[in-house]
């Protein structure tokens, strides 16, 4: 064997696949030849180097996410579903009249008979579309065609069957059932004591990382629940702010004594304690970029913390309910990529809350449902235990580079609502917060909204800002202006504060009210 | 753990009427694997994480056509490899275009932050390394077979399945890649060692 030879079959030789004459031949070689030998030693030091490759741990949230994503497609499908059931019906109700018009009831039997496999296919469609072209064929799928017209039974039950088949189907995905309604009051009634929380609850007591178990999609359990609520317009518009985050910064609106006997005894230690030191590591950044143009700051960390997770809400507490919202997970948008998002939900009294969103053009919560006959996108439907966070996911698409919107509402159970903007770039891959840089600023006048896409889009992060902020106006001294200026001049403007995690700013406006909006402008 | 009991055939029949709950376990069993099977077929962590959402989302759609003529496992590793091919494809096109002008240096940059600071680098971390170095070198079938023979450990037949290959081509493709990755190996090692050399070729030229 010559040594050409020996080399290209030492692959074979290393994974033992020779026949024995063959091994022998070339461990004899190996042994005489120095030169093969060193290709043998980088064979296996290469196949070494490959077999025992480390293996990789996903990180927790990958599961989640990937389990949400493929809810948000389960989700999508009954709204098809029910469609086809629709053009189904109709067209079928067509037949009946084309049946009754004429007597051609035996060739519509044939075609029936011919057609049925097929369609106890078709009632698991993954597109719309086709069911346009299909609608003629579902003549077996109304009984009343064969029932009313024939007499002989059995070809009525053999048609008969597949409609069966579709009905419960229906039944079972079906958003608006009278059975899930019932269902869902009893669910309600169940776990409105504050004690038994149902899954998606999420809580910081102790770790602030979330552990695998925890995850649980709360999605799951609002899916049925959603078609039940009422449509209606809102007679009351309540204003909520946000919570401060557990930053801790102090504010002018410590005057505002909130009463500390009035918190939940349950769950605030792990909120309000010391923020992992990933968190507080980029806002001690902020606090040295926007803080230091900011008015002076009673800075009590600890002692401002309790009082600003629930901003000037608790003062108010008797007078409405304050929900809460912040970030709790970003994922920068990456356009065409799937994105997941969570918000942390948290409200002073047990509360049963709907939460729905109203995304701009060219953006797509794909865990949203549309109930039927409404024109909002539901995300979540659940329990609110009191003062507990829950964890709010989306699953944010967005189609186009540039600033997007996204409007959260949160509606109680009293039908009073809370709606936070956010504003986030979409972008073409994924950046990092570029607050130092400058921007320019070409007009004095800017709406908050406005001049928020302007930022998020320049400075790649994400905002929360309280609805009622949205319209207000700001002026600006134009020309090059750091973006961290920027935000401390929007801080002086509207009275509030940026709470940074990450990427994203919540704003907070601990003087405003939940009844009354700006009380204190 | 409690899903033991179930196969995978018996969570795929239940999936296929419908059952979250099963696909979830399905999930739970196989996304580790093939979050690194795409993480050695893409060198990347967040594509890695990408393609595993996708390649679930792919699979839970197409569930319903699946006939189980393969395991579950082979049709979802199927998937899985289609996928990555995809993003491959979809990524070389965002690498050019990455190149625009109008790009400016972001104020913080992750990625020099994991770069190992050559005094505290571990001789297997590095080797490790090496590994994603030299498999990003090969042609994108080499990397493929070598990442399910070699890396994931399928057997050839299992290999020709979800490749659907004939088991002779997989062999033979296997060896030929295997000895690709060997000289580019040798060649990637060789500069490792001497990286004065290397700096001192970078300045000739």
């Amino acid at each position: 064997m010559i040594c050409k030879e020996v080399v290209e079959r030492l692959s074979e030789y290393w994974s033992n696949e020779l026949d024995e004459a063959t091994r022998n031949e070339i461990t004899a070689h190996l042994q005489s030849c120095p030169i093969c030998r060193q290709e043998w030693a980088l064979m296996q030091s290469a196949m070494n180097a490959l077999r025992n490759a480390p293996v990789l741990e996903p990180s927790p949230e990958l599961l989640f996410r990937i389990k949400s994503a493929v809810r948000a497609k389960q989700m999508r499908r009954p709204v098809l579903i029910w469609r086809w059931q629709w053009v189904m019906a109709a067209s079928a109700a067509v037949i009946v009249l084309v049946a009754l018009s004429f007597p051609l009831l035996q060739m519509a039997k044939e075609k029936a008979r011919s057609t049925k496999p097929f369609i106890a296919e078709m009632s698991t469609p993954a597109l719309p579309s086709p069911s346009l072209k299909l609608s003629p064929q579902p003549i077996p799928s109304e009984p009343s065609t064969p029932l009313a017209l024939s007499p002989s039974p059995s070809p009525a039950e053999r048609i008969a069957k597949p409609k069966k088949a579709t009905v419960r189907r229906g039944k079972e995905r079906q958003p608006r059932g009278k059975l899930l309604e019932e269902m869902q009051i009893a669910s309600e009634r169940e776990e409105m004591p504050p004690l038994q929380i149902p899954t998606g609850e999420r809580t910081f007591e102790g770790q602030p990382k979330d552990t695998p178990t925890e995850i649980a999609p709360p999605i799951e359990h609002s899916a049925p629940q959603i078609a039940q609520l009422p449509a209606e317009p809102r007679s009351v518009q309540f204003r909520a702010e946000l919570e401060l985050g557990r930053q801790g910064r102090a504010s002018g609106a410590g005057n505002i004594e909130p009463a500390l006997g009035l918190q939940g005894p349950t769950g605030q230690q792990g909120v309000t304690g010391q923020p992992s030191p990933a968190l507080s590591a980029p806002m001690a950044g902020v606090r040295k970029g926007v803080g230091a143009e900011t008015k002076p700051l009673a800075v009590v960390e600890e002692q401002f913390a309790l009082r600003q997770q629930f901003g000037g809400g608790l003062a108010q507490a008797p007078l409405a309910s304050p929900v809460n919202l912040r970030w709790m997970r970003f994922e920068p948008v990456v356009v065409g990529k799937v994105k997941l998002w969570e918000l942390a939900l948290r409200a002073e009294t047990p509360q049963i809350v709907t939460v729905s969103v109203q995304p701009s053009e060219k953006v797509e919560i794909l865990n949203a449902q549309k109930p039927a006959g409404e024109e909002r996108l539901v995300v979540l439907h659940n329990v609110l235990p009191a003062g507990r966070e829950i964890s709010l996911p989306l699953l944010v698409k967005a189609a186009e580079l540039g600033a997007r919107r996204l409007l959260v509402t949160v509606e109680t159970a009293d039908r009073k609502t809370f709606s936070w903007w956010c504003i986030f770039p979409a972008m073409e891959r994924e950046s990092f917060p570029q607050l130092r840089r400058s921007i320019p600023i070409q007009v004095e006048q800017w709406t908050v909204t406005d001049l928020l896409a302007h930022l998020a889009w320049e400075g790649k992060i994400a905002f929360l800002l309280p609805e009622h902020f949205a319209n207000r106006t700001v002026t600006l001294p134009t020309g090059m202006t750091p973006i961290a200026n920027i935000l401390a001049s929007l801080e002086r403007q509207l009275g509030g504060r940026w709470v940074r995690i990450g990427s994203t700013f919540n704003f907070s406006s601990p003087s405003s009210t939940l009844v009354v909006p700006m009380l204190k402008q | 753990m409690q899903d033991e009991r179930h196969s995978d055939e018996a969570l795929v029949l239940k999936a296929k009427r419908g059952d979250t709950n099963a696909f979830d376990l399905l999930i739970e069993r196989h996304y580790k694997r093939i979050y690194n099977l795409a993480f050695q077929l893409l060198g990347n962590l967040e594509d890695a994480a990408d393609a595993t959402q996708e390649t679930f989302i792919k699979a839970f759609e197409q569930i319903r056509r699946f006939r189980g003529d393969s395991s579950f496992s082979t049709w979802l590793y199927r998937i899985a490899i289609n996928t990555c091919r995809d993003m491959i494809r979809r990524n070389r096109t965002i690498a050019f275009s990455q190149l625009s002008p109008e790009d400016e240096q972001p104020d913080f940059d992750p990625a020099a932050l994991t770069e190992p600071n050559p005094n505290e680098v571990l001789m297997e971390r590095e080797r490790a390394e090496l590994v994603w170095l030299v498999l990003d070198q090969l042609p994108k079938e080499a990397r493929e077979i070598l990442v399910l023979c070699d890396m994931q450990g399928f057997s050839y037949a299992e290999v020709a399945a979800i490749l659907n290959l004939q088991e002779g081509t997989v062999k033979s493709r296997l060896h030929r890649a295997r000895n690709a990755f060997k000289k580019a190996w040798e060649k990637l090692t060789r500069e490792q060692m001497m990286p004065s050399k290397r700096q001192k070729g970078g300045d000739v030229k």
